[in-house]
């Protein structure tokens, strides 16, 4: 018997649904597949998990008395050095854009191979203690990369130089710690020059020091905190003198403090080779470039451990 | 439509299933990208298991995963870890007090990589699972272990008495009284192990005459008595009692009762998880590993792991030198 439905006053047939083997075959695809997302969201969505994965993850590696497989393995190594490893590689690729200059290239790696030579006797020795039997391979993967980033510091400290001394409030002081506030202010009113300030200190050796290159970055085991707090004050200073007031110093005592070389590119030699010692300021210059360079890191969970050890490197 | 309904619901399905592995370009898994280049799964792995780092954990992970299944957690090592935790517990009790202790326990715990309590305890059920490997092969390679213990520890038996000082500095008259009496006694000729059990201050060895046991250079008497004690133990002969010696809580005498081979080796023979075998070299994890079979079906995962054993065992030879 048909079945008569009305639709805008138009009689249609309305025929009986039936199931095609087309139809089911196509049903079954789209239910294993409904599975298999919510079992992959599982998987995945599990916030411990990671959702970057090997070729042939699931393959077994080892077997016998113990089962490993590829993905196993891949992140233990994640867990480990998985971090480090993927910074290193994206910024790998950001100093082979920016780092260029083969000359400079290679003088950079034949300084570092020099200098891994003294750590070990040779740098074949070297090489061998970080697990390369090829000291060519270790140039090749390390050693040159090594020798890019270090480059690409110094580009940027070279080409940001001005910014770089604001930023970090670069300067270089003279003190002199006086007990009283009332003892530092009246020799703060003899100096009146460079000359002065070095008579100064002769006549307090125990208790002057020449703290040399400061920046806001130095440590405060070397450096009195209330000293770097107070930077933007000294670097207000245009030429070398003495500040205008006792700066009164963790410790409860009172310093006299004598800025020097407030000529900043007269001493861009030795301001950059300060900074690239701070690894505060290394972190600085690679989210720069990271950023510049659009780094973006898939998998969630290393990027959480990326954000461990500076969440400056992603957002 | 029916059927173009369930093709549409098949493709919206593949492209979730596709979005939920991860990014991937040409069938390679992307960790990170940057816009000069991707860095894949697979370049990340290759790069850290072909490094000294990589080797050693690649080495530890295969080792941890091989403790798992032949020495898998029992409820015995759980309520074992428990009790350990609680002693360490009870010890910073006493130390710290019952209202600061935990806070400086976690600080400890934190300092040491710890991120809580649970974590810190399925480490300890971890090391019961590593002694009972290392236990196993003790006790399957018991005189060739027993052989280089004695070569490299030196064991021997001491025993001691103990005179205890409320101040090591300033002795009272009847501590000093006690300490000669002791000395007198020896003289005489009384046995040490009667000496040390009427006399001794030491709870741990007076009710068994005095005696420590084995005890080899990994003992660290220094830590538990004091340098004077640890040096004195290692220089006796067999027979020989020491003079009187100053250690950190009190006086002390030791005397060696036997550094014959023969007779330690029997002694320690019954292999426990606090048998000295077990803890004496770093390294017997290497000999235990190689025991086992394990077949390596993918090169580089063969080359690092050999690597890493390779290495353990230069570090044990070189030790032995």
């Amino acid at each position: 018997m048909a079945e008569y439905k009305q639709i805008h006053k138009v009689e249609v047939e309305k025929k009986p649904f039936k199931l095609t083997k087309k139809m089911i075959a196509l049903l079954v695809i789209a239910i294993v597949l409904v599975v298999g997302v919510i079992t992959a969201y599982i998987v995945t969505a599990d916030k411990d998990g990671y959702t970057s994965s090997v070729q042939n993850s699931s393959s077994e590696v080892i077997s016998g008395d113990v089962s490993v497989t590829k993905k196993g393995l891949y992140e233990y190594l994640l867990d480990n050095y998985g971090a480090n490893e993927v910074l290193n590689e994206a910024y790998n690729k950001i100093t082979a854009k920016e780092i260029t200059d083969k000359d400079a290239i290679n003088t950079k790696v034949k300084e570092l191979k020099q200098r891994y030579a003294e750590y070990s006797g040779s740098f074949e020795t070297y090489a061998k203690n970080q697990g390369y039997s090829d000291a060519k391979t270790f140039e090749k993967e390390v050693v040159v990369p090594e020798a890019k980033s270090d480059l690409l510091e110094e580009k940027y400290l070279d080409t940001k130089f001005n910014d770089v001394c604001k930023n970090y409030n670069v300067s270089y002081l003279k003190i002199v710690e006086y007990s009283k506030e009332s003892e530092a202010l009246k020799a703060l009113k003899t100096v009146t020059s460079a000359d002065a300030m070095t008579a100064l200190m002769n006549a307090n050796t125990s208790s002057a020091t020449d703290l040399g290159f400061v920046c806001s970055k130095s440590s405060t085991t070397t450096v009195d905190k209330k000293i770097i707090k107070a930077l933007s004050k000294f670097t207000s200073l245009k030429t070398d003198g003495v500040y205008k007031e006792a700066v009164k110093l963790s410790t409860g005592k009172y310093a006299v403090v004598y800025v020097y070389n407030t000529d900043k590119t007269a001493q861009k030699d030795d301001i950059v080779k300060n900074l690239l010692n701070l690894g505060d300021v290394k972190t600085d210059i690679e989210s720069y470039y990271l950023k510049k360079y659009k780094f973006t890191v898939e998998d969630e969970k290393v990027k959480k451990q990326i954000k461990k050890i500076s969440d400056k490197y992603v957002d | 439509m029916k059927a173009k309904k369930i093709a549409a619901l098949c493709l919206a399905s593949v492209l979730l299933l596709s979005g939920c592995g991860g990014k991937t370009v040409d069938g390679k898994s992307v960790v990170a990208s940057t816009s000069e280049g991707n860095v894949y799964a697979d370049d990340v792995y290759d790069t850290l298991i072909s490094t000294n780092a990589g080797k050693s954990a690649a080495f530890q992970y295969v080792l941890d995963q091989l403790i798992n299944k032949q020495y898998p957690v029992t409820s015995d090592m759980k309520d074992n870890a428990s009790d350990m935790l609680d002693s360490i517990k009870n010890s910073y009790k006493s130390q710290y007090g019952e209202d600061s202790y935990e806070k400086q326990f976690k600080s400890d715990l934190k300092s040491a990589g710890y991120e809580s309590v649970s974590e810190y305890k399925k480490k300890l059920i971890y090391s019961l699972q590593y002694a009972e490997l290392v236990k196993h092969y003790v006790k399957t390679h018991y005189d060739t272990v027993f052989d280089d213990y004695y070569k490299a520890a030196t064991p021997r038996v001491i025993s001691m008495i103990k005179i205890s000082t409320s101040d090591i500095s300033n002795p009272t008259d009847a501590e000093k009284e006690k300490l000669e009496e002791v000395q007198e006694l020896l003289k005489d000729g009384k046995n040490f192990g009667d000496v040390a059990k009427d006399y001794s201050d030491d709870s741990d060895t007076k009710s068994a005459k005095g005696s420590l046991g084995v005890v080899d250079t990994t003992s660290n008497l220094t830590n538990s008595y004091g340098s004077a004690i640890n040096e004195s133990a290692f220089s006796l002969t067999e027979g020989q009692t020491s003079d009187v010696l100053t250690g950190t809580d009190g006086y002390y005498i030791l005397k060696c009762t036997s550094t014959n081979k023969e007779k330690i080796k029997k002694k320690l023979k019954n292999i426990t998880i606090q048998s000295p075998l077990l803890t004496y070299d770093d390294n017997i994890i290497y000999l235990a590993f190689n025991t086992y079979d394990i077949k390596y079906k993918d090169a580089k995962v063969k080359k690092a792991v050999k690597a890493a054993v390779k290495e353990g065992l230069k570090a044990r030879a070189e030790e032995r030198k």
